[in-house]
């Protein structure tokens, strides 16, 4: 457990459960066990866990084999990957949800982010042939 | 038409804040309309606080990512939405919830966010938007809009009231969206209009590779 009154820097690995309750910056890394943010606890990290329950504040990106829960006095600003995903009325919560399997889920986000390239260029061209004055003529 | 007659009208439930509503919503009927056994990859952006009902709903409507991105909170946005807006990461989606986006943001951004939210779209997209009618120019009580189901939406009212800008007027709307076209659009009595509109596959705007 990180106690309220501790401060960790760095990358928290290992091989039991983790509750935090005070400030943590950095990453965590627990991939068969659970990671628990308390409702005093500020983490500023990505969080890697096989399940993870938010009740305090959490900026950054979390994974769960799993399942994530936020509580209704969690704050997340992050994308969040796992199978499960379950918000309590009243979190707070700015980011997107990738609700397939972890593995699986960095490989669609790879393909999501190939998907968007071409289009990014599209709008490019469509603002360039905007200002040239030649948007929406057929080709 | 009262806003008491509105209320007589729908399940009413409380809040912290004041009664919220619970009513029933054909654009978000119209939206969800033969999704869910179609497809299980949507990808859908939704621009309202986060909710699980929401995300209950979307995952059992074939969502497989879902961002949420309230670019303005409970608030009227002064400036600034539409960089929130293009802040973040832009894969195609399926699905655009902008509820009353565009009358929270200042008039001269409204274009420039139906433009990003074009371009963030995969084909065939559709959007659901709201449009507040203000009743003789005055602003009428702000809501928080939310997914019930897919037929119903929930409206809590908010502490501050609209303000003074022009809302969306209905002749507007068709121009703001494009390339969307507009399929779709229900008056909600008493405040309320709601549009749904798709990203029309072969549109000679879309350049993106298919």
């Amino acid at each position: 457990m990180v106690g309220q009154k501790i401060r960790l820097k760095g990358e928290i690995t290992g091989e039991e459960d983790l509750v935090i309750e005070g400030q943590v910056e950095g990453s965590v890394v627990l991939r068969s066990h659970a990671v628990t943010i308390g409702e005093e606890g500020e983490v500023k990290a990505s969080i890697v866990g096989r399940t993870i329950t938010v009740k305090g504040s959490v900026k950054g990106n979390l994974t769960a084999g799993e399942q994530i829960v936020l509580h209704s006095s969690a704050t997340v600003e992050g994308d969040l990957t796992a199978p499960r995903v379950m918000m309590e009325d009243g979190a707070t919560f700015r980011g997107g949800i990738d609700m397939g399997t972890p593995s699986a889920s960095a490989g669609s986000a790879r393909a999501r982010k190939a998907a968007s390239a071409p289009k990014a260029r599209g709008s490019q061209q469509k603002k360039a042939a905007a200002s040239s004055g030649t948007a929406g003529r057929p080709a | 038409m009262s806003t008491r007659r509105w209320r007589r009208n729908s399940r009413e439930e409380s809040s912290g804040e004041g009664e919220a509503i619970t009513r029933p919503s054909p654009g978000i009927a119209a939206l969800f309309e033969g999704l869910g056994a179609a497809r299980t990859d949507l990808s859908v952006l939704d621009l309202a606080r986060a909710t699980d009902a929401a995300l209950r709903i979307y995952t059992r409507n074939g969502a497989r990512w879902v961002r949420f991105a309230s670019v303005v909170g409970d608030r009227v946005c002064d400036a600034g939405a539409l960089a929130k807006l293009t802040d973040t990461p832009e894969p195609p989606y399926d699905l655009l919830l902008a509820w009353d986006l565009f009358d929270r943001v200042l008039p001269h951004e409204r274009g420039a966010i139906a433009r990003h939210l074009a371009a963030v779209c995969a084909p065939s997209a559709r959007l659901h938007m709201l449009v507040n009618m203000f009743e003789g120019g005055e602003p009428l009580a702000s809501f928080r809009y939310s997914l019930v189901d897919e037929r119903h939406m929930r409206c809590e009212p908010l502490a501050f009231r609209s303000s003074r800008r022009p809302s969306v007027q209905p002749a507007e709307v068709e121009h703001l969206l494009v390339p969307f076209r507009v399929d779709r659009g229900f008056v909600l009595r008493p405040s309320l209009r709601e549009y749904v509109a798709q990203y029309p596959a072969g549109s000679v705007y879309d350049t993106r590779a298919r």
